[in-house]
């Protein structure tokens, strides 16, 4: 059976709130992380892997890996639930619209104010790229929440307006 | 003067400057930057940058909340790049006043670093299981 593939996007990647609050919801046996073009480096991929759990495989990925290459790191049978960790919407946009990843659901955690990107509620901002990015991910069929901890009650793509 | 940073979740920093000040009296080089869920990296990478400046001169000791936060995650970024920089984690009120009080005597970062570590750990107890056997009433 495949695993079950909960995304989530968020501009601060691994931090206190995956740790305390997402992995003790979710229990993923994998945590893929991508940042961008880039891996992360010698010290922040060091630190990433002593705050998760020895018990959960983390797995740096770049852009292009997550889109190419997704099912060589999410083939593993017993993997319940495998966490995708993604900085930005572009990125899960790149690997699902242009690739042939298939999440079973995209979480909107934290995407902070930039230029260009309109308030929807105090922890997400879209640009209207973004939005459109993500209305395109929907019609696929592919379920989008809005919710930045397990606590919240989550807020659905189809809900909000730009 | 090694100055000192701390940068957290909320305003953890700023009432922990308070309540040193408290015990101690008005401290100089030592201010706060607070994360709130809502700041962008850009942001803060500003802030942080600009502290770093001002107070990184004879070197700087970086304390932030919680291990894999965004505050530790952030102020490792700058290890290879700031000269005399040490992070530090799991700020407590003990470990904010040994610094204070240390960073006269100890001019070394990296030393004062791990005396302030130690210390803080040392701070954290039971009390119950001190005092077990002790009468309390």
């Amino acid at each position: 059976m495949k695993p079950y593939i909960w995304v989530r996007v968020d501009n601060r990647l691994i931090h206190g709130q995956i740790i305390q609050a997402w992995l003790p919801f979710l229990n993923p046996s994998v945590i893929i992380t991508v940042e961008g073009d880039q891996l992360p480096n010698g010290i922040q991929s060091t630190l990433m892997r002593m705050a998760v759990p020895k018990h959960i495989d983390l797995i740096f990925l770049t852009s292009e890996q997550l889109k190419k290459s997704w099912s060589i790191f999410i083939h593993n049978k017993n993997d319940k639930t495998v966490l995708v960790l993604v900085k930005e919407v572009k990125i899960i946009y790149e690997a699902v619209i242009k690739g042939d990843f298939l999440p079973d659901i995209i979480n909107l955690g934290n995407i902070h104010a930039l230029d260009g990107r309109i308030e929807i509620t105090p922890y997400i901002f879209l640009s209207k790229e973004e939005y459109n990015m993500l209305k395109e991910i929907n019609s696929k069929g592919i379920k989008i929440q809005l919710q930045t901890l397990p606590t919240q009650s989550p807020l659905y793509f189809e809900e909000i307006k730009l | 003067m090694i100055g000192i940073l701390i940068f957290t979740h909320a305003d953890i920093g700023k009432e922990l400057i308070r309540a040193s000040e408290m015990i101690l009296g008005p401290q100089q080089h030592i201010e706060f930057i607070s994360i709130e869920a809502t700041t962008n990296e850009v942001e803060i990478m500003e802030k942080l940058k600009g502290a770093l400046k001002r107070l990184g001169k004879e070197g700087i000791l970086l304390l932030t909340d919680m291990f894999g936060g965004t505050p530790m995650n952030i102020g490792c970024r700058f290890l290879n790049k700031q000269k005399n920089l040490e992070v530090v984690t799991g700020v407590n009120l003990a470990l904010v006043i040994k610094a204070l009080t240390m960073r006269e005597k100890v001019k070394d970062v990296k030393e004062l670093a791990g005396i302030v570590a130690d210390y803080a750990r040392k701070d954290i107890c039971v009390a119950s299981s001190l005092l077990h056997g002790i009468s309390t009433v």
